[in-house]
C-alpha cells in the first residue's frame, strides 16, 4: 500500500470526513484539522510508522504530500 | 471485545476504559461505544455535570472523560474552559464553567509551566515560598466551588524526566524536580474539605516521567500530558469522581483456602500450606496478606469466612510463624460449612454495618456467583490463582479507594513510632556492637524437621556465597540425610526487633569416633554480619561435647561464588591444617573452645 493510503485509514481514526488524500490536500481541505487534532494525528502517525518528528519540524510542511515524503524518509533510513 | 451477536458486559467496557495505553484507543473504544451502547445494560446512576479547566491545552480530555463516565453509567456533559484562562473560569460568574454549576471539577496543573516559578525567584532560596503561595492561590480559587458542594479534583505535579540525573536535580532548590516535590507536598498537606488531590504524579511513576510528559508535545501545542497518558489521567479521575458518590467500603471478607494461602490447610495440613517468607508462591501469599494488613491500618475490617474446620483456620492465624494476618487483624471469624451469603450477613449483622459497606474476596467462582446472588449489595472479587496477581487487582480496584483517610483511620502513632526508633537508632549507635545490641536479635535453633525441609533444601541449593561446601540437596535427599544415625542437623530461625528473617543458617554434620565432621554451612546474605555463624558453631559444638567427640572438622571447598567465606573457618577460630587452591581444610579443638558471646538471645 502506498503511503498515501496508509496515511488516509489513520485520517479516518481521527476524522469524521474525510476525502480522498491527494498530495495537494491541506488543513484547510479538512474541516476538523486544527492544531488539537494535528497532535492526535502526528502521534498515531509516529505509531504507526514508527518513526519521530522532530520540535517544530510537523509545521513546516505544507501539505500531505510534504508529510508522505518525510514518512517515507525516515521509514527508510530507520 | 464481541463485535457481533454476543452482548458486551459492562465490566468488559469499564475494563477496558481502565486499563487505556494511548489515545488511539481510547478514540477506538469511543466508537465502539457508540455503535454498542444501547445494547450495554449498565444502570443509569444520573447525569453529572463536569468541568475541566488548569493550565495548557486540554480539549482532548474532553470525549475521553465522557466516555469514561458513561460507562460508569453517569451522562456527563463535559465543559472545558478557555485555554490558560482558569482564573477567570473560576472567578468570573459568567464564564461557562461557573454557569454549569458542576458537580465535579478536575484542575489540571501543566508541571512544565509550574517551573517557570523558579524564573520568579531572585534566589532559589525563594522558590519553595513561591510555590507555597503558588498553591494557596489555586486552592483559594477552587474553594468556593468545593464550598458549594462541587467535588472538586487537583492533579498533583510531575517532574520532568529531561532532568539531571546527578546531585543537582535533588540538591539544587530551583530544579524542577524539587519544585514539583514542594509543590506535591504543600498541596497534599493544604487540600481542604471537597478538594482531592489526584494523584497523576504516581500514574505517571507507573509508567515512566518521559512517557507522561512529551516535552515536544508541550513545545508545540502545550499538552501538559503525553496524548497517550490523557486517558490513564481521565481514568482515574472518573474513578475518583464516581467512587465518591458512593459510600466508602469498610469490610473485607476473605476466604481462606487458595486466597489468603496457597493450598488447603485442612488436606495439606499447618506446615504445608503456601505462605511466608520461602521465595515464590508462598512470597506471594505473604505480600497479599501484607497488602491487606496495610488496608486494614488505613480503616479497613477484615473478617475471614471459610469453609472449613475452625481449628485448622484458628491454628493458622495462631501457630504459623509466617502468616502475616494474625488472629488480632482479623475482625470476626466465620468458618463453618454454612453458606457464606449467611455467614457474611451475620457478620454485617454483629459490626452493625450495611451489606453495601462488604467487599468479599474469593477464589471459587461459585461462592462468588452465590454471595452476588443473595447479597447483590456486596461488592465481589475473584481472587486469581495468583497471589501476586490478586494484590495488583486489589491495588487498582476502585471499590477500594477511600474518598479520604481520617485520623482514626491511620494507626498513625505506631507507624510514626517505629521510623522514629529506626532514625533514633541510626543516631545513638556510636559502634557496630552496639547496634547489634540494640537490634534485640532472638533466634530458635532446632534440629531440620517436616515443617523446615522445603525451606532447608532450598537455602541449600540457593545460596551461593556463604556456603563452605556448596553440597546441594532435594527435599527427599534431606529428609533421607535426617534418619542417618550419624547426621546431626541444626537450623537458626532469626528475628530481630523490626521482623521475622525466617529460617536463615543451616548446618550438617556427622559424628562418628568421637570426631564431629561439618560437612554444610549455609548463611541466608540477608543475616551477615549478625553474629548468626558464631551461635550455630556455638550450638554445633555443644552438640559434639554430648556425643563425646573431642574435634570439629571443617573444609572450605572453592567456588566461582564462595570467595566470601573463604577464611571464615580462621575468624572461627579453626587451624588449617591442609590447604591448596581448591580447598582448605580446618580442625578445632573442642575441648578447647570457649563459647562466642553474641547479641542474639535463644528462645
Amino acid at each position: 500500500m502506498e503511503t498515501i493510503q496508509k496515511l488516509e485509514a489513520l485520517f479516518k481514526e481521527v476524522f469524521l470526513e474525510v476525502p480522498t488524500l491527494a498530495n495537494e490536500t491541506t488543513a484547510d481541505d479538512i474541516e476538523e484539522w486544527d492544531s488539537l487534532t494535528n497532535v492526535a494525528l502526528i502521534v498515531m502517525i509516529e505509531e504507526q510508522f514508527n518513526i519521530r518528528f522532530s520540535t517544530g519540524e510537523v509545521e513546516t510542511y505544507k501539505n500531505v504530500g510534504d508529510l508522505c515524503a518525510a514518512i517515507d524518509e525516515k521509514s527508510s533510513s530507520a | 471485545m464481541a463485535e457481533n451477536g454476543e452482548a458486551i458486559r459492562p465490566a468488559d467496557i469499564q475494563g477496558a476504559y481502565r486499563g487505556l495505553t494511548s489515545y488511539l484507543e481510547a478514540r477506538r473504544l469511543g466508537a465502539l461505544w457508540k455503535k454498542h451502547a444501547a445494547g450495554i445494560e449498565i444502570e443509569q446512576t444520573g447525569e453529572l455535570a463536569v468541568s475541566l479547566t488548569g493550565s495548557g491545552t486540554l480539549s482532548h480530555f474532553q470525549d475521553v472523560l465522557e466516555l469514561g463516565f458513561a460507562t460508569q453509567g453517569r451522562q456527563a456533559s463535559v465543559t472545558v474552559g478557555g485555554f490558560d484562562s482558569y482564573v477567570s473560569d473560576l472567578m468570573d460568574p459568567e464564564s461557562p464553567i461557573r454557569a454549569q454549576n458542576p458537580d465535579c471539577l478536575l484542575f489540571v496543573v501543566d508541571s512544565l509551566e509550574l517551573w517557570k516559578l523558579a524564573d520568579q525567584a531572585e534566589h532559589p532560596d525563594q522558590l519553595p515560598a513561591l510555590v507555597d503561595e503558588s498553591v494557596a492561590f489555586l486552592l483559594s480559587l477552587l474553594a468556593p466551588l468545593a464550598a458549594a458542594g462541587c467535588a472538586v479534583f487537583l492533579t498533583n505535579a510531575v517532574p520532568k524526566g529531561a532532568d539531571s540525573p546527578g546531585t543537582t536535580r535533588r540538591s539544587f532548590a530551583g530544579s524542577n524536580w524539587r519544585v514539583a516535590q514542594r509543590w506535591n507536598e504543600t498541596l497534599e498537606r493544604e487540600a481542604g474539605a471537597g478538594i482531592h488531590v489526584l494523584d497523576v504524579c504516581f500514574e505517571a511513576m507507573k509508567i515512566g516521567l518521559n512517557s507522561a510528559i512529551d516535552y515536544r508535545q508541550w513545545c508545540e501545542s502545550r499538552l501538559p500530558y503525553h496524548l497517550d497518558f490523557v486517558p490513564r489521567v481521565a481514568s482515574r479521575f472518573v474513578m475518583e469522581a464516581c467512587r465518591l458518590a458512593s459510600a466508602d467500603k469498610k469490610v473485607i471478607v476473605l476466604d481462606c483456602d487458595n486466597t489468603l494461602w496457597g493450598g488447603v490447610v485442612g488436606d495439606d495440613g499447618l506446615e504445608g500450606i503456601e505462605v511466608g517468607l520461602t521465595p515464590g508462591r508462598p512470597k506471594g501469599y505473604a505480600e497479599l496478606q501484607r497488602f491487606l494488613r496495610d488496608l486494614r491500618r488505613t480503616g479497613f475490617l477484615l473478617a475471614v469466612c471459610s469453609k472449613n474446620d475452625e481449628a485448622n483456620v484458628l491454628e493458622v492465624f495462631r501457630s504459623h510463624e509466617e502468616m502475616v494476618l494474625r488472629e488480632e487483624d482479623i475482625v470476626s471469624f466465620k468458618v463453618n460449612w454454612e453458606p457464606k451469603a449467611d455467614n457474611i450477613a451475620q457478620i454485617a449483622e454483629e459490626l452493625n454495618l450495611g451489606l453495601d459497606s462488604f467487599v468479599f474476596l474469593d477464589d471459587n467462582p461459585a461462592e462468588i456467583e452465590i454471595v452476588e446472588q443473595f447479597l447483590p449489595a456486596v461488592e465481589t472479587i475473584l481472587a486469581s490463582p495468583d497471589p501476586i496477581e490478586t494484590l495488583t487487582g486489589l491495588a487498582n480496584n476502585p471499590v477500594l479507594f477511600k474518598s479520604s483517610v481520617s485520623q482514626e483511620d491511620l494507626e498513625k502513632t505506631r507507624q510514626y513510632k517505629v521510623e522514629d526508633q529506626r532514625r533514633s537508632l541510626a543516631k545513638s549507635v556510636s559502634n557496630y556492637d552496639e547496634y547489634l545490641a540494640s537490634l534485640e536479635m532472638y533466634a530458635r535453633c532446632e534440629k531440620i524437621n517436616s515443617q523446615t525441609v522445603a525451606r532447608v533444601s532450598q537455602l541449600l541449593n540457593k545460596s551461593n556465597q556463604f556456603n563452605l561446601t556448596t553440597i546441594r540437596r532435594t527435599e527427599a535427599e534431606v529428609l533421607a540425610l535426617c534418619s542417618e544415625h550419624t547426621a546431626r542437623t541444626l537450623t537458626i530461625r532469626l528475628g530481630d526487633k523490626f521482623g521475622e528473617h525466617g529460617l536463615v543458617c543451616i548446618a550438617i554434620a556427622h559424628v562418628e569416633n568421637e570426631q564431629m565432621t561439618l560437612e554444610t554451612l549455609v548463611m541466608s546474605c540477608r543475616v551477615l554480619k549478625r553474629d548468626v555463624e558464631k551461635l550455630m558453631l556455638n550450638a554445633l559444638v555443644q552438640i559434639a561435647r554430648k556425643e563425646g567427640a573431642h574435634t570439629l572438622l571443617a573444609s572450605w571447598v572453592k567456588t566461582a561464588k564462595n570467595g566470601l567465606v573463604k577464611d571464615l573457618l580462621d575468624d572461627l577460630g579453626f587451624e588449617l591444617t591442609a590447604s591448596s587452591e581448591e580447598r582448605k581444610d580446618y580442625r578445632l579443638n573442642i575441648d578447647g573452645f570457649s563459647e562466642f558471646a553474641t547479641h542474639i538471645s535463644l528462645t
